[in-house]
């Protein structure tokens, strides 16, 4: 599950790079770094799904399991985070406000952040 | 940026056998990075296909999430 950390933190990064280039006009390196974003938050979506296909741990079912209560957990915050990333997506295409760029991106750089919050919860 | 993906690929090495979905992963990765390549080299952010066939694939996998 570190991988999710990884992945996430990757996204947090791009998007973190993102808000703080932005200047006047929405520039192309706006739409290329949510869009590498997008793809980072993918790649930790992908390690989710296979922890959230593993059979639920039980008395008769040990590791390798998943947690139904942490399952919840990273569906909701896998749910935010595209969420806010969509809405990022949406501002950088329609090139109209750099103001709105930089909210969404920041918006969307806190929800992938908790994204990672809450996979690296699960080494614990 | 290519600093990340390096970092990324390195850090692959650290997942779980029981969660066997390097491949996957990496795939998903390269598949980034190779868009990247090409927008950087052309000079331009991504195409309504790029755009589209990344939200296709994180629709799908999304798509596969349950709450319980």
């Amino acid at each position: 599950m570190r991988a999710l950390i990884i992945f996430a933190g990757a996204a947090c990064l791009a998007l973190s790079a993102c808000a703080h280039s932005l200047s006047g006009t929405p520039s192309i390196a706006a739409q290329q770094k949510v869009y590498i974003a997008e793809n980072d938050f993918s790649a930790a979506l992908q390690v989710a799904v296979a922890y959230e296909a593993l059979p639920r741990c039980s008395s008769t079912q040990p590791f390798p399991c998943s947690d139904t209560a942490v399952v919840a957990k990273v569906t909701a915050g896998a749910r935010a985070a595209r969420a806010s990333l969509s809405t990022a997506e949406a501002a950088v295409r329609a090139n109209t406000n750099a103001e709105a760029i930089t909210i969404a991106a920041t918006q969307a750089q806190t929800d992938v952040a908790a994204f990672a919050a809450l996979a690296g919860s699960l080494s614990k | 940026m290519t600093e990340i993906f390096l970092f990324i690929e390195k850090l692959l090495s650290l997942i779980p056998i029981a969660i066997q979905v390097g491949g996957d992963v990496t795939a998903i990765i390269n598949n980034g990075k190779s868009a990247l390549e090409a927008m950087e080299a052309e000079n331009r952010g991504p195409t309504e296909a790029e755009w589209s066939n990344l939200n296709a694939t994180i629709d799908g996998l999304m798509g596969q999430l349950k709450d319980q």
